[in-house]
């Protein structure tokens, strides 16, 4: 077993660590620990006291007086590994924590570090093998990306017949290849020709934005990746970069430039920012209805944002909007990120019963959301749980209120 | 030998191994990426870090390094939001202390500097510090240990008796209640011994609201109070040096790793540059 190679982590990340008290705030807020409690390992408190001890017993002085200094011990490696691998990255952790540990990006170095000692689980490595080579996460033939425009009624020229606009829509691998996703960009496409907005998508030129390597501590598999894509967009001229996936919006917006050490030399929006930009003027049909908002993580926790989407929901005449239990940065957990479906697909579907769990205790008729991940995984939990709640995206149910 | 002099023989050490310990610790921290890059040695990294701090202090950012320290480290707004038990216990503990330790860094200040090197004992303002029971010290001392023991019996109960699930309780918590422990007691037996050795003219020690009413209980005993109380005062000191030798490598390092972290997410937050909704997609 190799020693913990401390270049891992940030200088903050260690001081971070010193600073926890085990107070076991984020014990009380983990969602994937409220679901499989037998893991003592999977909550922030106990990742937090496995590294801190490692790090100690390598590195310190006094563990060396004392005679402590020793290689991680394989069982626990096993165990942290099993327990880090666990977590979604909602970053709640962080929220609540009161020394303000940014656990999120904690959890990213820890599963950085357990690559480098090859604890990590198996199927990342396939995933490594599909994004890099195929450059996506499902395997399909990337000049395929556009598959799910076939069947829309007329196809925008910006949809593979531009190499020139103002606007990129970066569709993500989700919402290209899975095909309970594809009424997302249908949708956005929709709405993009509806409000005359100049776009144009990648097509084949698209290639994974590299989050779900990087989240599995294997981000330096992406560098060229960045690269390819930035260079893609470019080439267009445009000046805005659209997303509807939460976790591609903040690749592009704040892990790409720090990657590739440039700055990218365009902006960097959400979709629902656009759309909360353009609502006014799609004129949408009034709906009534009760609806509620799952905050996605990539979007709230990570990006900060949770106002833009409930603008557009709002802006819809006669929509009931009611919140959850949970909501902004107390928002629960969809389960669907952190590769935690790769790795333990029960503990995601778990998760994401208890979340579909709360939109239902709103009686809203309609769940919302702003990722495709978070549509697709409380879609399945709500059929699982047999609820009376459809799912969609914001940007879905826009494209559905248009005008004619 | 006296006993202060037997204070700083054993003091004086102590705090070196103190600074190695928290050298020690550091040099963990130092061995992270400091901006990115992985080699840089480790002077080099420290450099980055003082300039950068000092750039902060010497910003127009400083006021929102202040507010962050004092909302977040200090003032523990998460605290408050989780739990006020949690929170009461937390902030009479930290402020309690912060009370004490700057009392008795202007006691010494006034006396070892001002008064013993520059002889400005004359002024009352500066006497009024060193002077033993003078009302304002006498009362503000008395504040400051009340504080921190009524803020150590909260913890005492909410991880042994509440026992609330989230708690995990081990060898590093335990050490804290009793060191804490031993040197609030030790502090308020030394202070009752001392405040029976007698009244100094022109003194308050009735303002020692807990200490003075104990020490009327223990007067009329028939004991050498003046050396107990020198020799409970050295020992109380010692056992808060010992303490403070434990810091770098016990729980108590989160009060300097935790109020740093705390300090800097949210000083960080509040000066970050927004982007939200920056850009204007024309039609």
């Amino acid at each position: 077993m190799s020693p913990l190679d401390l270049r891992s982590f940030s200088f903050y990340q260690l001081l971070e660590m010193d600073g926890c008290t085990r107070c076991g705030e984020c014990v009380a807020w983990c969602p994937t620990f409220a679901e499989k409690p037998e893991l003592e390992a999977i909550t922030p408190l106990r990742k937090i006291e496995t590294v801190a001890g490692m790090v100690h017993r390598q590195h310190r002085l006094l563990d060396r007086l004392l005679g402590r200094r020793r290689p991680p011990d394989p069982e626990t490696l096993k165990t942290h590994s099993a327990g880090t691998y666990d977590c979604t990255l909602c970053g709640r952790c962080g929220v609540v924590c009161p020394v303000h540990i940014q656990t999120r990006s904690l959890w990213i170095a820890m599963r950085e570090s357990l690559v480098q000692q090859g604890v990590y689980p198996e199927t990342l490595d396939r995933l490594r093998e599909t994004v890099t080579t195929r450059y996506n996460i499902s395997g399909d033939d990337n000049a395929n990306r556009l598959i799910w425009s076939q069947n829309l009624p007329k196809v925008p020229a910006g949809v593979g017949g531009k190499e020139q606009a103002e606007v990129v829509y970066f569709v993500g691998c989700v919402s290209s290849f899975y095909p309970q996703s594809y009424s997302i960009p249908q949708s956005m496409v929709q709405v993009l020709e509806h409000a005359a907005v100049d776009f144009l998508t990648l097509g084949g030129q698209e290639w994974c934005c590299g989050f779900p390597l990087m989240i599995a501590g294997m981000g330096d598999a992406a560098v060229e990746i960045a690269r390819h894509n930035v260079e893609a967009v470019r080439r267009t001229g445009a000046k805005y970069l659209v997303a509807a996936c939460p976790s591609c919006y903040h690749t592009w917006k704040h892990e790409y430039e720090p990657m590739l050490h440039q700055p990218l030399g365009f902006e960097v929006l959400h979709a629902t920012e656009l759309l909360e930009q353009i609502v006014d003027r799609l004129h949408l049909q009034p709906l009534e209805e009760t609806v509620t908002y799952h905050d996605p993580c990539d979007l709230g926790r990570t990006s900060g944002i949770y106002e833009a989407p409930r603008n557009v929901i709002r802006a819809i005449p006669g929509l009931r909007f009611v919140e959850m239990e949970h909501h902004h940065e107390y928002s629960l957990c969809c389960g669907g990120g952190g590769d935690v479906e790769m790795a333990d697909k029960d503990l995601s579907v778990a998760v994401a019963a208890s979340r579909v769990a709360q939109a239902a205790a709103t009686e809203a008729k309609i769940l919302l959301s702003a990722c495709q991940q978070c549509v697709r995984t409380l879609a399945g939990a709500a059929r699982r749980e047999k609820l009376r709640v459809r799912t969609m995206d914001v940007v879905e149910l826009v494209a559905r209120q248009l005008a004619e | 030998m006296d006993y202060e002099g037997i204070f700083w023989i054993l003091h004086l050490p102590l705090m070196v191994v103190f600074l190695i310990g928290m050298t020690d610790v550091a040099g963990v921290w130092l061995r992270g990426r400091i901006g990115g890059g992985t080699d840089a040695p480790v002077g080099q990294k420290l450099l980055t870090l003082l300039g950068d701090a000092l750039r902060t202090i010497l910003s127009w950012r400083l006021p929102y390094l202040i507010k962050a320290f004092i909302t977040e480290a200090w003032f523990n707004r998460r605290l408050w939001r989780a739990n006020r038990f949690r929170w009461a216990s937390h902030f009479l503990l930290l402020s309690g202390f912060l009370l004490l330790m700057s009392l008795s860094g202007i006691s010494a200040i006034a006396d070892k500097v001002l008064h013993k090197l520059f002889h400005l004992g004359n002024l009352p303002w500066v006497a009024m510090w060193y002077t033993p029971d003078h009302p304002v010290p006498a009362l503000l001392n008395e504040i400051g240990a009340t504080m921190m023991t009524v803020g150590l019996l909260f913890f005492i109960v909410r991880r042994y008796l509440i026992r609330p699930p989230q708690l995990r309780s081990g060898p590093t918590d335990h050490w804290m209640v009793i060191g804490l422990g031993l040197i609030l007691l030790t502090g308020w037996i030394a202070e009752v011994v001392r405040l029976c050795i007698g009244i100094p003219e022109g003194s308050a020690p009735y303002l020692a609201f807990i200490g003075y009413p104990l020490s009327l209980l223990f007067r009329g005993l028939p004991l050498p109070w003046e050396a107990l109380a020198k020799g409970l005062w050295t020992g109380h000191g010692l056992l808060t040096s010992v303490v403070i030798v434990t810091i770098p490598y016990s729980k108590f390092m989160h009060v300097i790793a935790g109020g740093l972290s705390a300090t800097v997410d949210q000083f960080q937050q509040e000066t970050a540059h927004s982007a939200k909704g920056a850009a204007h997609v024309p039609a």
